[in-house]
């Protein structure tokens, strides 16, 4: 003999009276909360036109301080991604002496942005900046050479 | 041109041509303020990119439905898939003409009515039409030769049969008292006894409330479109200019049946305590406009509800019809008529 057993979830709810099942008191209730939504203030954010500021932790698109680097090649070493290209030499540039990069080339189309570059570089020169409007329509442009890094991001425009 | 002909065609066809003009407009502007209610009720800001906020949506809505690409599935059945949104749209027009929606002007010397067909069995035509919607949606999924669409039109075929029951009950409870079954004589009848038929037939206007909503298969009873689970319903197929002929319908169809709704229950076009003379005042409002406030507080409550309640299951949606509403109708039907026998 098997015991038949009620497969009806079992609800701590009060049990509601006929007067409240007849009067639809619950439903009531949700129009209620409904009505007060319609009238509180919303959330959304208008994107193009508004703009949220993102925390200033944020790992962004990458800048190089161009006068800072000392092309130490640490951020190309540690990339996991090998998306950090540079080329450096000896002399005396830009008032300073020492190491400076002559050319440097991050392709964020490959950038996980683990930060990792920023971590390692010994005189703070990479870091991420905090915009994040990385989108571009053709792959050459997410390569950003050092006068972009250097000067900043800036979003293309696409003529037709 | 002899006042026969003046009225009896040409102030018809002035009041339909408005009509019609008004409506056509009227829909896409409803589905923009429905889209609005919704986006709030969520804390969302809706449509606001058209216009100031999004008020010319309706316009690049309609026109991008215009512009698409006719597209018949090659196994449709072709006569029926053109036709049923067109019976789907006709017979909710058609319903329009019998609504009262004002007390009627006089000029230039003629009456103009606020109707523009007083039919004696006025609210029986009009639900007897709204039925016939139901062609429409089942000629409309078979005719699709899809699996989604029939099963959305098997569901509302089903549906719109069973709630038509408890909704002509409701009715028949609000007829006993009016008298009649035109639509300017139960406003009338109303007038007559000083009080609305809902303080009088409360439990009729509330099996009337949710009726209509399934009735015009709205949320929560939108079984027949149930996007979570029929991907569009019965009109999965189709596209473009005949998918918003379908909604047009929809949309038309919501309004007559809140119309009857403010008809029967609310006083149709009378102002707010029609036989208290301090309110007299409110007259100045002409009574078409309270009739438009009524209705829009029905359209309202369509959006409400539907940004409230989860959709219905199957199973639920037939039990509380079966087992809830129609009987109780029945037995306010047997109440009534045993007061109103006792009253006698
Ligand atoms: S953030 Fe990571 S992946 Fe991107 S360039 Fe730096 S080290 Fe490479
Ligand atoms: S780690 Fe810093 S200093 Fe070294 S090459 Fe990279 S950016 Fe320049």
């Amino acid at each position: 003999m098997s015991t038949i057993v009620s497969s009806a979830p079992s609800s701590s709810a009060p049990e509601k009276t006929f007067l409240e099942r007849f009067l639809l008191v619950e439903l009531l209730k949700g129009m209620w909360l409904t009505l007060k939504y319609t009238f509180r203030p919303k959330v959304t954010v208008q994107y193009p036109l508004e703009r949220e500021s993102v925390h200033p932790n944020y790992r962004g698109i990458l800048r190089v301080d161009e006068s800072t680097c000392i092309a130490c090649y640490l951020c190309e070493k540690i990339c996991p991604d090998k998306c950090i290209h540079l080329e450096g030499e000896r002399g005396y540039t830009k008032g300073k002496g020492g190491k400076y990069a002559t050319y440097f080339y991050i392709d964020h189309a490959r950038c996980l942005f683990c930060g990792l570059c920023e971590e390692v570089c010994p005189v703070d020169s990479i870091y991420h900046s905090n915009e994040y409007e990385a989108a571009v329509y053709n792959r050459v442009d997410a390569v950003h050479d050092l006068q972009i890094l250097d000067s900043g991001h800036n979003i293309i425009h696409y003529e037709r | 041109m002899s006042d026969f002909l003046i009225i009896n065609v040409v102030i018809p066809l002035v009041q339909i041509g408005v009509l019609l003009g008004i409506l056509g407009l009227a829909a896409g502007y409803i589905v923009l303020a429905e889209r609005k209610v919704l986006a709030f009720i969520q804390s969302r800001l809706g449509p606001m990119r058209v216009g100031p906020h999004g008020l010319l949506q309706p316009i690049a809505d309609s026109l991008k439905l215009l512009l698409k690409e006719d597209l018949i599935p090659g196994s449709a059945d072709k006569l029926l898939y053109v036709a049923s949104p067109v019976i789907v749209v006709a017979m909710a027009f058609t319903a329009l003409a019998m609504i009262p929606f004002g007390q009627g002007i006089t000029l230039l010397g003629y009456h103009i009515p606020g109707v523009i067909a007083d039919v004696n069995v006025g609210i029986l035509l009009i639900l007897g039409i709204s039925g016939l919607t139901t062609y429409g949606i089942i000629l409309g999924g078979w005719s699709s030769n899809s699996k989604y669409p029939l099963l959305g039109a098997m569901r509302a075929a089903a549906q719109m049969v069973s709630y038509e029951i408890a909704l002509t009950f409701a009715v028949l409870a609000g007829l006993m008292v009016a008298g009649t079954l035109s639509m300017v004589g139960i406003v009338e009848a109303q007038r007559d006894m000083g009080v609305w038929f809902v303080f009088i037939q409360p439990v009729a206007w509330g099996i009337f409330t949710i009726a209509m909503v399934a009735e015009t298969n709205r949320a929560p009873f939108d079984m027949a479109e149930a996007e979570s689970e029929l991907v569009g319903g019965f009109f999965t197929e189709y596209s473009g200019m005949r998918w918003a002929l379908f909604f047009l319908g929809e949309y038309t169809a919501m309004l007559v049946i809140a119309a009857v709704n403010v008809t029967l229950f609310w006083g149709g076009w009378m102002r707010p305590f029609p036989n208290v003379e301090a309110l007299a005042f409110l007259d100045v409002v002409p009574s078409g406009i309270w009739f438009l406030l009524k209705v829009t507080s029905f359209l309202y409550f369509y959006m409400w509800i539907r940004g409230t309640f989860p959709r219905y299951r199957y199973d639920q949606l037939m039990a509380l019809n079966w087992k809830s509403l129609i009987p109780l109708s029945i037995l306010n039907l047997l109440v009534t008529g045993v007061v109103m026998l006792l009253l006698a």
